[in-house]
C-alpha cells in the first residue's frame, strides 16, 4: 500500500512541477537563442539582460513553488476533507508523514537538477564547456592540495543539503499539524506557530551569543577560534557535521510533533 | 506520426547544433587576454599570442613607454580561460607589444619566483606569505638588444606624453601616445637648463594642467616620468614643472613667451582632444 501511496504522490507532483520545469527550460533555451544575435547595440543588451532576469526569476519561482506545493499537498491531503479518505487507507500516520516528506524531498532535488540543466541550456556551447572545464580544474586543484577531503566535502555537502530540505519540510508540517488544532483559521494559526518558532530560535541564538560573549575566557573561545583558524579542513568538516546534526535533531523534534498531532489530535475540516 | 516526431527531433538537433556554433564575446575577450608561463613552475618566460617574452634581469627594471597598457593574465598552461582572471599573475602589455610588465611574487628566500593567486591560497592547507617585485618581460627577438642597452645604461633623449581621446559617437575612451619631435624635446631641455626657477609664491593661484611628460629612450622602448606642463591662460604663460617625490617640492620653470608657439604645438594633442579633462589646478 505504501508503494501505491508513493506512486500517487509522485504523479500528483509530476502534474504540477513538470510543466513548471518545462517552462524554466523553455526560458533557458529562449535566452540561449537570444545570444545568437550578440552585438554591441543597446537594444541587444536590453533584451539579453531581460532574458537573464527572467531566467533568474524562473529559478526562484521553481524552488519556491516546489516548496509551496509540498506544504500545500501535505495540508490538503491530511487536514482538509481529503483527509477523511487518506486516513481510511490501510496506512499508518507515520507512513503518511514519511511518504509525504520523502516525495517532497525528491521533488525539491528534481527541481535543483532541472535548474542545473537549465543553466547548462542557457550557456549551451562554448561557455558551458568552459564552465565544466573550470569546475574540473578546481576539483583537480582541490585534490592536489587536500586529497580525499575533497570527496568527503562533496559527500557531506550532499548529506547536509538532503537533511536540510527534509527538515525544512518537516518544520512546516509541524506548524500545520499544530495549527490545525485551532477551531477557526487553521492556516493563519499555522503561520502564527511558524512565527512563534522563529521568535524562539532568535531568543535562543541571542542567549547563546550573550553567553559566549560574557564567558568567552572561561569557555576558551579565543583558543578555540585560533585552533579552528589553524585547521581549516577540520573546521569545514566540523561545520558540515554540526549543521547536519542540528538539522537532524530539528527533524526528529518536528517529526515527533507532527506525528503526535496527527495521531492524537487530528481535527479534520 | 512517427515521421513527424523524427522530423521534429531533427529540427531540434539542428537548432542545438547552431547554438553550439555561436561563441561569446566575453569569453573571446578573456581568451585574448590570457597568456601562459612557457614552462610550468618557472617565471622566466611567458608565451602570449604564440610569442615568447623573456624576463629582463633585476628586480627594478626600467618602465616601458606608455602608461595605460592592455591587461594580460598569465596562468599555468592548464588553467581554463574562465579561471584566468583569478589564478593568474596580472600583467600589462605595452602599447607597442614589446613588453609585459607586472608584479610577480617570490618565496622569502628570494631563490624562486612563484605565481601568486588568492584562490590558490584559499584552497591550500596553509597560507604562504609572499614577497614580490616588479618584473618586465621583453619579446624574445629583441631581448639581447634590450639587455645590452640596459647594461650600458639607458639614454633618455626625448619626451612624450599620453593623452585621452574620447570618441563622441561611441562614448569610448582610448589612450594615445604623443612623441615630441627633436625640436620640441630640445625646447623642453632648453627651458629646464637655461631658465631660472620661479619661486612658488610668484606662481599664479590657478593654472591649467596640460600633460605629464615622460623622458623617452632613444629606441622609444623605455620611459620615466619627468616634467609636467601647466598653462596660465590669463597671462598666456607656460610652466614646466618638476616634482621631487623625495623632497615633496615643485620646481617651476617659466617658459619664455617667444617659445609659446612651440609649446602650443607640444600641447595641441592634449588640449584639442580632452578639453574637459583640463582642470584648474593649484600648484
Amino acid at each position: 500500500m505504501v508503494k501505491k501511496l508513493f506512486k500517487h504522490e509522485i504523479y500528483a507532483y509530476l502534474r504540477t512541477i513538470l510543466p513548471m520545469h518545462m517552462i524554466l527550460l523553455g526560458i533557458a533555451i529562449l535566452g540561449r537563442f537570444i545570444q545568437l544575435f550578440e552585438n554591441d547595440s543597446v537594444s541587444y543588451r536590453i533584451v539579453f539582460w531581460s532574458s537573464v532576469v527572467a531566467f533568474i526569476i524562473g529559478v526562484v519561482v521553481c524552488i519556491v513553488l516546489t516548496l509551496v506545493f509540498g506544504i500545500r499537498r501535505f495540508y490538503s491531503n491530511l487536514f482538509t476533507s481529503e483527509g477523511y479518505l487518506s486516513f481510511t487507507l490501510p496506512v499508518t500516520s507515520t507512513q503518511h508523514i514519511w511518504v509525504k516528506n520523502t516525495v517532497a524531498l525528491l521533488a525539491q532535488l528534481a527541481s535543483i537538477i532541472m535548474i542545473l540543466i537549465s543553466c547548462c541550456a542557457i550557456t549551451f556551447g562554448d561557455v558551458c564547456v568552459e564552465v565544466f572545464k573550470a569546475i574540473g580544474y578546481l576539483f583537480k586543484l582541490s585534490y592536489t592540495e587536500i586529497g580525499y577531503h575533497t570527496t568527503l566535502f562533496v559527500i557531506e555537502f550532499i548529506i547536509t543539503l538532503v537533511v536540510s530540505i527534509a527538515t525544512t519540510y518537516m518544520l512546516f508540517y509541524a506548524c500545520i499539524a499544530l495549527g490545525q488544532r485551532a477551531k477557526k483559521n487553521r492556516v493563519a494559526a499555522a503561520v502564527g506557530v511558524f512565527f512563534i518558532y522563529y521568535l524562539i530560535m532568535q531568543v535562543i541564538a541571542t542567549i547563546f551569543i550573550i553567553i559566549v560573549a560574557v564567558f568567552h575566557e572561561q569557555l576558551y573561545i579565543d583558543e578555540l577560534i585560533t585552533y579552528l583558524e589553524n585547521h581549516p579542513i577540520f573546521t569545514n568538516h566540523l561545520v558540515f557535521s554540526v549543521t547536519t546534526i542540528i538539522n537532524a535533531i530539528g527533524f526528529v523534534i518536528f517529526y515527533a510533533i507532527t506525528k503526535s498531532s496527527i495521531k492524537n489530535k487530528l481535527n479534520l475540516e | 506520426m512517427k515521421k513527424n516526431i523524427k522530423f521534429s527531433v531533427l529540427i531540434i538537433a539542428l537548432l542545438m547544433l547552431c547554438l553550439c556554433l555561436t561563441g561569446c564575446s566575453e569569453l573571446d575577450t578573456m581568451r585574448e587576454q590570457q597568456a601562459f608561463w612557457t614552462e610550468k613552475g618557472s617565471v622566466d618566460s611567458i608565451t602570449y599570442n604564440e610569442v615568447e617574452y623573456k624576463r629582463l634581469p633585476g628586480y627594478d627594471p626600467p618602465a616601458p613607454t606608455g602608461y595605460q597598457f592592455q591587461p594580460v593574465f598569465v596562468t599555468d598552461p592548464d588553467v581554463p580561460v574562465l579561471l584566468s582572471n583569478e589564478l593568474s599573475t596580472y600583467m600589462n602589455l605595452s602599447d607597442d607589444g614589446n613588453f609585459l610588465t607586472g608584479y610577480v611574487s617570490m618565496t622569502p628566500e628570494h631563490d624562486v619566483i612563484t605565481v601568486y593567486s588568492a584562490m590558490y591560497s584559499a584552497l591550500s592547507n596553509s597560507y604562504t606569505s609572499y614577497e614580490g617585485g616588479d618584473a618586465t618581460y621583453c619579446k624574445a627577438d629583441i631581448y639581447d638588444e634590450v639587455v645590452a642597452k640596459i647594461e650600458e645604461g639607458i639614454k633618455y633623449s626625448s619626451y612624450g606624453y599620453e593623452y585621452w581621446v574620447l570618441d563622441e559617437e561611441t562614448g569610448v575612451h582610448d589612450y594615445k601616445y604623443y612623441f615630441l619631435t627633436d625640436e620640441q624635446s630640445d625646447a623642453i631641455n632648453k627651458v629646464v637648463e637655461e631658465v631660472k626657477p620661479v619661486p612658488e609664491s610668484e606662481i599664479p593661484y590657478k593654472t591649467l594642467w596640460i600633460a605629464s611628460l615622460d623622458k623617452i629612450s632613444e629606441d622609444k622602448y623605455f620611459s620615466k616620468t619627468s616634467y609636467e606642463i601647466y598653462y596660465d591662460d590669463y597671462l598666456e604663460i607656460y610652466y614646466v614643472v618638476y616634482y621631487s617625490p623625495s623632497l615633496g617640492t615643485h620646481t617651476h620653470y617659466e617658459v619664455p613667451k617667444k617659445m609659446n608657439d612651440i609649446f602650443d604645438e607640444i600641447s595641441k594633442q592634449a588640449v584639442d582632444s580632452n578639453n574637459y579633462y583640463l582642470e584648474d589646478t593649484e600648484i
